[in-house]
């Protein structure tokens, strides 16, 4: 797996409210990952309070809880329960933080989990692929970049901006879920919404390689892509933004295993 | 004897050979010479104590840090600060206890080799202080982990002298570009004057370690060839774990010291179990061939001990394919957490 972060806090911003977290894990031959990322609401310190707050939460759920299930973790369906669980509470804690303080704060939040090792055999072979739980709340984006660039997320807000879904600032009003699968050449771009904001989905499409080509080619390594990322988020900042910026992109570079010749043989190769 | 109230001066102490400076210490040799000031041995003539009396000959920000740091009881591997203050001609002093014991320089060169123990013993202390220093409020960071900076006592345990390159985190962001640090030990960001981190002290820490292991030259030229895969011989679940400390992306090295201690014991653990099973597989697999020749060769079926042999054999192989899979835990490849509030 490879991955990259861009985190910019922007020269007028008074103060950084995003948050974001990407870990990757290994044991022998299988992967776990964890993405997030939070953009705090509330104004100055509390809104950075609260994204980190979060991503400090589901952090540890990670290492404490998932991670000590054993060699495969547990059944997808407990770990997405359990996540849930940790958002719903963390936002009775940021409710509870922000009344005694009389103030309002919260977070948008955009979690994908990623597991597994599998082998997905195709016509022209056997690819590498990882399952993925997405778990969402507010105005942050999730993408998928493979053939093409797929959007994962609904904005949890109205025409005018106004979110009406986040962690904290409502009483529970539950999460956006999806489940899917990541394959070789596949990538997967969480953002908040002051680097998505002034992009179009042709133009990551574009920058971060989408295209028939991209599955089971070798990809961009992590240097690549962390360029692209700053490339984009100076291309967002030269169109005016001016909020906070985090991304995080993770794929699989690895090629086509196990190609057949031609006397119907498995050839493995990368 | 007679008394000559030095005070604020700096002298050799060579020249002022029965020098009561400040009213109270006697000086007696000069200790070391560093880049903030010169570290005096004295001996407190009030309390009948040998003391360290280090001079810095123009106070800043980082005589505060230093203070502060030195103040805090928990951090046992540092010594003990009795007092502190600033001469009238802006020269700081800090009386400080006094750690006896040899530099691990000096150990190192006098003891050619150094058991695994007493490495993974080093490591565990290294890093235990390293976890306490960094879970401080604010947080703070040591920056100039080396061997010269490690005095190793009678009973061979570690201690830290100079904490003159200590910061908290805070105070560090808001003074970047500013290069600390010593070569071979000091963190590439850190060498380059950019922001610096607990993985820095982490670095600095896999840096200590691997001259242990391998020999401060060795080090060197590790660092300044930049191929951190060329590992050492022998010890090499711990060099595994050095390894990972020495990695020049920050984020490819341990998160933290609790990161650093879990694998440093593990590997450890690791290691006595695996080495066990492995004699005792080296010492039945003889008696498996033994035991198929001789079953194959005379075709004796009634060959009971060479059966018991391969069969003992194959339990055993079996036994350690199970403890392999239960003890196999998680690696942290990469971890990545950026906030700001």
């Amino acid at each position: 797996m490879v991955s990259s972060i861009y985190f910019d806090r922007g020269d007028f911003a008074p103060s950084q409210q995003d948050a974001l977290v990407l870990e990757i894990v290994s044991l022998g031959k299988r992967e776990a990952a964890l993405l997030v990322v939070c953009d705090g609401i509330g104004g100055l310190e509390e809104g950075g309070y609260a994204s980190s707050y979060v991503t400090m939460r589901l952090r540890n759920w990670f290492y404490d809880v998932y991670l000590k299930g054993g060699r495969t973790g547990y059944r997808s369906s407990r770990a997405g329960r359990d996540c849930i669980g940790v958002l719903y509470d963390c936002n009775r804690y940021l409710q509870r933080y922000g009344k005694e303080r009389g103030i309002r704060l919260g977070t948008t939040m955009t979690m994908v989990l990623l597991q597994g090792r599998r082998f997905f055999r195709e016509k022209k072979g056997t690819s590498l692929v990882f399952k993925y739980q997405l778990f969402h709340a507010g105005d942050s984006r999730a993408y998928r970049l493979g053939r093409k660039c797929e959007r994962l997320t609904e904005d949890d807000s109205y025409e005018d901006n106004a979110l009406y879904r986040c962690i904290g600032s409502f009483p529970w009003r539950g999460v956006q879920k999806r489940r899917g699968y990541l394959r070789s050449g596949e990538r997967i771009l969480l953002c908040s919404d002051g680097f998505w904001r002034r992009l179009g989905e042709e133009e990551l499409a574009e920058s971060l390689g989408c295209g028939r080509k991209t599955v089971g080619s070798l990809g961009l390594s992590e240097e690549q892509m962390e360029k692209r990322l700053r490339k984009l988020g100076n291309a967002s900042r030269a169109r005016g933004e001016k909020d906070n910026q985090a991304a995080v992109l993770a794929g699989i570079n690895e090629g086509i295993y196990g190609k057949r010749n031609g006397f119907g043989k498995r050839r493995w190769e990368r | 004897m007679r008394e000559e109230n030095c005070g604020g001066e700096i002298r050799k102490a060579a020249s002022c050979q029965a020098c009561i400076w400040f009213g109270r210490y006697e000086i007696k040799e000069i200790l070391g010479v560093g880049g903030t000031g010169k570290v005096y041995l004295a001996k407190d003539i009030r309390l009948e104590r040998l003391v360290a009396v280090k001079i810095l000959e123009q106070v800043t920000e980082q005589f505060k840090e230093e203070v502060g740091v030195l103040r805090r009881q928990n951090l046992r591997m540092l010594p003990m600060v009795y007092d502190a203050w600033i001469e009238e001609n802006k020269t700081g002093v800090i009386v400080m206890e006094y750690v006896e014991g040899q530099n691990l320089r000096e150990y190192l060169a006098l003891h050619e080799q150094i058991s695994e123990r007493q490495i993974y013993a080093w490591g565990l202390q290294l890093g235990e202080f390293l976890d306490r220093l960094h879970g401080e409020n604010p947080k703070i960071l040591y920056r100039d982990l080396k061997i010269e900076n490690i005095i190793v006592q009678p009973d061979k345990t570690l201690r830290l002298v100079d904490v003159g390159a200590a910061v908290s985190l805070e105070a560090e962001q808001m003074r970047r570009n500013k290069r600390v640090g010593t070569f071979g030990y000091a963190a590439p960001e850190q060498w380059s004057g950019k922001a610096v981190d607990e993985r820095t002290d982490i670095y600095g820490l896999g840096a200590v370690l691997y001259a242990v292991l391998e020999g401060e030259e060795k080090l060197k030229n590790l660092v300044a060839s930049e191929n951190i895969s060329e590992y050492g011989r022998g010890h090499t679940g711990m060099m595994r774990v050095v390894k990972r400390c020495l990695k020049r992306e920050r984020e490819e090295r341990y998160a933290t010291a609790t990161a650093f201690l879990a694998d440093w014991c593990r590997y450890k653990n690791e290691g006595r179990g695996k080495a066990f099973f492995i004699k005792a597989e080296g010492m039945l697999r003889y008696g498996f061939l033994y035991g198929a020749v001789y079953v194959l060769w005379y075709r004796e079926e009634s060959a009971c001990l060479a059966w018991r042999f391969m069969a003992g054999y194959l339990l055993l192989k079996g036994a350690v394919w199970i403890y392999g899979m239960r003890n196999k835990k998680w690696q942290q490849e990469k971890s990545v957490w950026c906030r700001g509030g």
